[in-house]
């Protein structure tokens, strides 16, 4: 299933910073067995450094908020990346997980972190300030999804003039005026008449509903899609039809909306619980290197993290400041 | 019956459906988006301004295919006036909420529709607000009423009477859809005001929402000048008996947010008490004269006035304040004649009836919630001015004077 998904990143990706380019080509070069059993075995009980003691009484407990059914992130099979993660975490910590499953919706985060409910979510944006967050565990961004050798392919920036004319689909949100940057980049330009949108709620009872943007560009219903990175990695490879081609969005940071298109991802804690924060910090110095491999698996693009070294050299003028105080929308 | 939807904000088409009260089989279903065939719009469709006029607007008026995630979904009231035999209702905002994604009027959305019960046909539309900006759903109430609006002498116009969010009191001939009057019921800086040739709000274009871009002092809000909060009409004194809300927002920055495992950006809104209301009041529960066009009597509220109104033969008003103060104050002049402290806020409308023993009885529903109330339904953090979508903000200090409740109140008349 893996093989047959391709990134295009070398000659015709001039556009990104040479470290973010190679890192991106690393990331979609690294082979791995697709089959079910490689996936299981990636994670399993890799042992590391142990804490001293499981407390009295049985092995600690640590309660993870969850999506049911959100491939590649987690499904209540327990064969999403989060989940793997979240059983490394375990092995390492000398504890089990028990879920509570719930639909990532609007509410999530203040029903998943309520006292009682749950201790930690396994994927939030860096910085997210309705969570006390873990360093990030990876970066990913969004990508153009096209099927291989269509004009779709040959789409690498928010400012291709083929982006008037191609049928784009894009992902929304559309909660409370907030969408996906895609979305608005798009609308800042005026590219809207060709633009197919894909909300994240789909009909619940079918698996995996956000991969239907994907789903879309294999049938040929879109020519280009603008995919959040993990989402198009993973669905990428599983389409019956022929090969499907990502490469990232650019600019990375979009003078033109503001926005930008890449995210560190952490782990959220309930925000008082700095004691378990610090301890899944350690964890994740210990085990970046497996978390990796379990993120390589699952096709997960990534990038470089920021740092002062790896910045690009100039930035866009107007780019939008990094995620700032307050909370996303909540229930009504 | 009749039955609506809800969901614009999840990218739900809206409808209304009219099922067999008998078999429970679906007799029709009115879309609110689409082409006419889906809208149940026909032969018999004769909306009164011309720029609600024309072929599958439900579709033209929209980005290709937008319409088939486009909202106008139907979760307020619907009226009946059986003298000429019509529904009104009203449609609730366009999906989507990032007006950017669906340039175009937007119809049928934010907008109130006359329909014959028996078919479904569509009889005449108006669009309180054309290619909506704010989450300005049309989904109040349609108070059928025949009033004087047309002068002494002049026999009485056969209305509906709409509290819009958009801030603006609607009076419309129930036969036509035409706007006799639309008078503004709160400080408005989201528009200039209703032009009533073209029927058309006129927005203030320094205030249309930009991602990225800072717009401070908007008001009305998103919940409106006034949410789905019922009023009272009382044939007696002929006043409407209206609770509210005076808020502001402003809208700034940019914020990550996550859903399904995705993240995208969303704009900071922070709401807070209309800085220019005199007594730093956020809500007002008000006796309004309909045919004047004026407020007669007004009460200030510390917080949003977000219960139900009910009006008595004694002309006594009943209202309920989110403290939890379950009010009785005289028809006439607004002087509060009785108060009850209820176990928490009340978002519930009041109702009187007689019981089986002759006595009258009023009840109500006291447990705070919805939207204004979140912050202690849903236990938000008060640290997070922007949850709620701001509303939080803009009700701190909630929790400080109620907590979550749910009982039911009945209080009997001597």
């Amino acid at each position: 299933m893996s093989s047959r998904s391709r990134d295009r990143v070398g000659a015709g990706d001039r556009r990104g910073p040479a470290a973010w380019a190679a890192l991106w080509v690393a990331c979609l070069f690294v082979t791995c067995v697709a089959a079910r059993a490689a996936e299981d075995d990636c994670c399993g009980g890799v042992p590391a450094t142990r804490p001293a003691t499981a407390p009295a009484g049985g092995p600690r407990v640590i309660r993870v908020s969850a999506d049911p059914n959100n491939l590649p992130f987690s499904n209540d099979k327990l064969e999403g990346f989060e989940n793997k993660i979240a059983d490394l975490i375990a092995s390492d910590l000398g504890a089990r997980i028990e879920y509570v499953w719930r639909a990532q919706r609007r509410g999530f985060f203040r029903m998943a972190l309520k006292e009682k409910e749950c201790d930690l979510v396994l994927g939030v944006p860096a910085g997210f300030e309705r969570a006390l967050t873990t360093v990030p565990y990876y970066r990913s961004g969004y990508v153009f999804v096209a099927r291989q050798g269509s004009p779709g392919a040959a789409v690498r920036s928010l400012d291709d003039p083929a982006l008037r004319s191609l049928k784009v689909a894009v992902q929304l949100a559309g909660d409370d005026g907030a969408d996906t940057p895609p979305a608005h980049a798009l609308a800042a330009r005026h590219v809207v008449d060709n633009m197919v949108g894909f909300t994240l709620y789909g009909d619940y009872a079918e698996p995996n509903p956000p991969a239907r943007i994907v789903d879309a560009v294999a049938r040929g219903d879109a020519d280009v899609a603008m995919v959040w990175g993990p989402l198009a990695g993973y669905f990428a490879g599983r389409q019956p039809g022929g090969a499907l081609e990502l490469a990232p969005v650019t600019p990375e940071r979009d003078p033109t909306s503001g926005l930008r298109f890449t995210f560190d991802i952490a782990m959220g804690v309930r925000r008082p619980d700095k004691a378990f924060r610090d301890e899944l910090n350690a964890v994740l110095a210990r085990r970046q290197p497996d978390i990796d491999r379990i993120l390589d698996v699952y096709h997960v693009p990534r990038l470089a993290r920021e740092t002062s070294a790896s910045r690009p050299a100039t930035r866009s003028a107007g780019e939008a400041p990094e995620a700032k105080h307050g909370d996303g929308p909540n229930s009504r | 019956m009749l039955v609506g939807n809800s969901g614009g904000e999840f990218g739900v088409r809206g409808w209304l459906t009219a099922v067999d009260a008998d078999s429970g089989k679906i007799a029709w279903r009115a879309y609110s988006t689409g082409p006419d065939a889906d809208c149940l719009i026909g032969p018999a469709f004769k909306p009164f301004y011309p720029m609600d006029q024309g072929k599958d607007l439900g579709v033209t008026t929209w980005p290709p295919e937008r319409w088939k995630v486009g909202g106008g979904t139907v979760w307020g009231f619907v009226s009946y006036d059986p003298e000429s035999d019509l529904i009104f209702y009203g449609t609730g905002n366009p999906g989507v909420w990032n007006h950017e994604l669906r340039p175009g009027d937007n119809k049928w959305s934010c907008g109130v529709f006359a329909r014959r019960p028996q078919n479904g046909e569509a009889v005449w539309y108006y669009q309180s607000s054309p290619h909506d900006l704010w989450d300005h759903d049309g989904v109040n109430e349609s108070i059928v009423l025949d009033l004087p609006v047309d002068g002494p002498g002049k026999p009485p116009r056969k209305v509906i009477v709409r509290p819009e969010r958009n801030g603006y009191m609607y009076v419309m001939d129930r036969a036509t859809g035409q706007v006799l009057s639309a008078t503004p019921f709160v400080r408005n800086t989201a528009a200039k005001g209703v032009d009533l040739q073209t029927g058309r709000l006129i927005p203030n274009d320094d205030k249309t929402p930009k991602l990225g871009k800072v717009i401070r002092d908007i008001t009305p809000v998103s919940p409106g000048a006034k949410d789905w909060q019922p009023c009272a009409f009382s044939p007696r004194t002929g006043l409407l008996y209206m609770p509210h809300q005076h808020l502001a927002m402003d809208f700034e920055g940019v914020e990550a947010n996550y859903i399904a495992g995705t993240p995208f950006l969303g704009a900071n809104v922070k709401m807070y008490a209309d800085p220019q209301e005199p007594e730093g009041n956020r809500g007002e529960f008000c006796a309004w004269d309909v045919v004047n066009k004026k407020k007669v009597w007004s009460i200030k509220e510390k917080f949003p006035a977000w219960s139900g109104a009910c009006a008595t033969a004694g002309d006594v008003v009943f209202y309920g304040t989110m403290e939890g103060w379950f009010k009785a104050v005289d028809a006439r002049t607004g002087e509060l004649v009785w108060q009850f402290k209820c176990g928490s806020g009340i978002i519930g409308q009041p109702t009187t009836y007689r019981g089986p023993d002759g006595k009258q009885y009023v009840a109500i529903l006291s447990g705070v919630g919805g939207w204004a109330g979140a912050i202690v339904s849903g236990d938000l953090s008060p640290q997070d001015p922007t949850a709620a979508l701001g509303f939080v903000g803009a009700m701190k200090d909630l929790p400080q004077v109620t907590q979550k409740g749910g009982t039911l109140y009945v209080f009997s008349l001597p």
